[in-house]
């Protein structure tokens, strides 16, 4: 496990990341070295294809990185077991998917209770009443015994967002978290998101809506496998 | 996570997932079969010993007699330790045309003989004298037709025996010649009963029109018949085993004696039973498959059908051993509440086949009866193969990876 400065959430350094389909080596990050800090909000754009969601799936322990190395608040995570990943990824990150990915079974509350049933901090408390509360802090007091189905697109990427903070996780990584909303929700959600990072917070978000650059504090863009900072 | 979580979440997504009624009543109705086939083994069992030990017919030899000798070997046979009673088997059973026929009975009646002894043992009222005449012992519960032995016997047209002892009624029997293609039907002789004691026909495996007249009084009613067409010295004794543990030892006695043609009034026939039992080796071990092929389809299907909720699960931080407890204790659950499901319709179903048919077979002697262990077994079977394949097939599907199961949606 390596040091990096503690105002640092993430650190890459010198990160490749390379696919290989038969003999073929496509190159989709190249030597990239970039900090995200606690507290701050930031917005990643580009074009379709430039490695937008694969620089979030690094990040997200979710994809390995071809080579360089990754520092998850403050620990050195490239090289960790199947099962380690597993545990920082329920204890330091929140996820926030373009499609929800709620399960339709599960009642809102349900939903928003999954991360925290496989998490030793939260074990012999009243997992019920967290998951109400967060619920209920994104206006969903009276949805909390609903289905999926039951709810609006804006309440379900709600109740998403609540299932993301349920760990209270140090980074939030959010994929199109607006792509399927309309202006209203997507305020509500920017607001939300941007009310996390000053909680201290590191939040992220691939995004093609330029709404998002009048939240973040920081816009970057990846172009030719480089990833630049443009405000 | 906790086996309460799992539990908990398992439960709630079975009862909100209708899918899962589809194999929920899979494996309900291969609990239902396996439940009655154990039961019908268990039953055909406990029948077969039963009937061994209780109906006197599998401890009756048929001899051939010995033409050598005076008696033909009647006193021979009579003089062994075991023997209760010899007679010959011209003089077994007769069917006979009663005065009970109305439009609820044919009026069929069986005459049997049997030895004096064991019939003092089973009967109330009074007993018979071996030269008795006009005399009867019939069932507690009679039912005069010839139908008793299908089973088709309706409880309202019992007649209670008991109140019969006293009463008398009369019997015809025939002789059926056959005249070119007509069967021609001649009346031998008419005589008037009276029944003074009664039999419990369940104790001797009976039906329920066996009634028993003295050996004598047979021999009369017969010798209507025997100058026209039979000799008797051709027909076998029939000798009466005082015990079914007994049987083998007077058969070797016998043959000792010289008696070399020895058969069994009645016996089972084994390759009839090692069909029956085939046949339900045959049923349990396709409904074994059956079982197993229900679980690893649903099983499959599941948790392909789940494959993008189970990448989601992994992306908020479950560990494949989660998630495969998670989907074992979920297979579980399911399980359970099938085979208890399946349980209740046995035992509904059973009772249903009782009330109306099975326990019919009361009038036989025999009790049909639904045994513990029969759930038992059925119930350790299921859940085995269930945690077998379920365990199979999860270990097997969960080890994709996140973006396999994720695809392209991050």
């Amino acid at each position: 496990m390596g040091d990096v400065m503690s105002k640092n959430a993430i650190s890459l350094k010198h990160v490749t990341k390379n696919y290989q389909t038969n003999d073929i080596v496509i190159e989709v990050i190249k030597d990239l070295t970039i900090d995200f800090e606690y507290g701050k909000l930031y917005a990643i754009m580009g074009h379709s294809g430039v490695g937008k969601s694969t620089l979030i799936r690094i990040l997200g322990l979710l994809d390995s990185v071809t080579d360089g190395e990754y520092y998850l608040t403050g620990k050195l995570v490239s090289n960790l077991s199947d099962n380690q990943c597993s545990e920082y990824r329920n204890k330091k990150i929140g996820f926030i998917f373009q499609d929800y990915n709620l399960d339709g079974y599960l009642k809102a509350y349900e939903n928003v209770l999954l991360p925290m049933c496989i998490n030793p901090k939260y074990k012999g408390t009243n997992k019920k009443a967290r998951a109400k509360e967060l619920l209920e802090e994104l206006n969903l007091g009276d949805r909390i015994e609903h289905f999926p189905r039951e709810l609006s697109g804006g309440e379900q990427q709600r109740v998403a967002i609540a299932r993301a903070l349920a760990n209270n996780p140090d980074i939030i990584l959010a994929d199109e978290p607006t792509g399927n909303l309309d202006e209203e929700n997507e305020k509500i959600i920017f607001e939300k998101l941007q009310q996390e990072c000053k909680k201290g917070k590191c939040v992220i978000i691939v995004s093609h809506s330029s709404e998002v650059k009048k939240y973040a504090d920081k816009v970057l863009e990846i172009k030719n496998y480089q990833i630049k900072e443009i405000i | 996570m906790s086996l309460k979580a799992c539990i908990i979440i398992s439960l709630k997504k079975i009862i909100r997932n209708k899918k899962n009624f589809y194999n929920c009543i899979s494996i309900c109705l291969c609990t239902v079969i396996f439940i009655a086939v154990l039961l019908f083994k268990n039953n055909f069992n406990r029948f077969i010993n039963q009937s061994l030990n209780t109906n006197i017919g599998f401890r009756t030899l048929s001899i051939q007699p010995k033409s050598a000798e005076a008696d033909l070997g009647h006193a021979k046979i009579g003089s062994l330790e075991h023997i209760e009673y010899v007679y010959n088997s011209l003089y077994d059973r007769l069917t006979v045309l009663s005065n009970f026929q109305n439009d609820t009975y044919d009026g069929y009646i069986n005459f049997n003989i049997t030895s004096p002894n064991f019939l003092n043992k089973i009967t109330e009222g009074q007993v018979l004298e071996e030269d008795d005449e006009g005399v009867a012992i019939c069932p507690k519960e009679f039912y005069p037709d010839s139908h008793v032995r299908n089973l088709q016997i309706s409880d309202k047209n019992i007649i209670d025996g008991d109140s019969l002892i006293g009463q008398t009624f009369t019997i015809d029997y025939y002789a059926y010649k056959l005249e070119g293609t007509i069967i021609n039907k001649e009346k031998l002789i008419e005589r008037e009963y009276k029944i003074i004691g009664v039999y419990d026909s369940t104790k001797v495996m009976n039906a329920n029109n066996d009634c028993y007249i003295a050996p004598s009084d047979m021999q009369n009613i017969l010798a209507s018949k025997l100058p026209l067409e039979v000799n008797k010295d051709t027909y076998p004794f029939m000798a009466i085993v005082d015990d079914v543990k007994n049987v083998d030892t007077t058969i070797r006695e016998l043959k000792a004696l010289g008696f070399a043609d020895i058969d069994y009034k009645i016996q089972i026939d084994p390759q009839r039973e090692d069909f029956i039992k085939q046949i339900l080796i045959f049923i349990t071990l396709l409904t074994i498959l059956g079982l197993i092929l229900i679980n690893i389809l649903y099983v499959r299907k599941k948790i392909e059908q789940d494959s993008y909720n189970i990448g989601i699960l992994r992306v908020l931080g479950y560990k494949k051993s989660h998630i495969q407890k998670f989907y074992f204790i979920d297979c579980l659950v399911n399980l359970l509440i099938s085979i208890l499901m399946g349980i209740i319709l046995a035992i509904l179903l059973f009772y249903l086949s009782y009330f109306f048919y099975l326990r019919k077979f009361n009038y036989l002697g025999f009790d049909v009866k639904m045994d513990l262990m029969s759930f038992v077994y059925a119930l350790l079977i299921i859940l085995i193969i269930g945690i077998l394949t379920s365990i199979g097939v999860i270990t097997l599907k969960i080890k994709k990876q996140i973006m396999t199961l994720i695809g392209e949606k991050i």
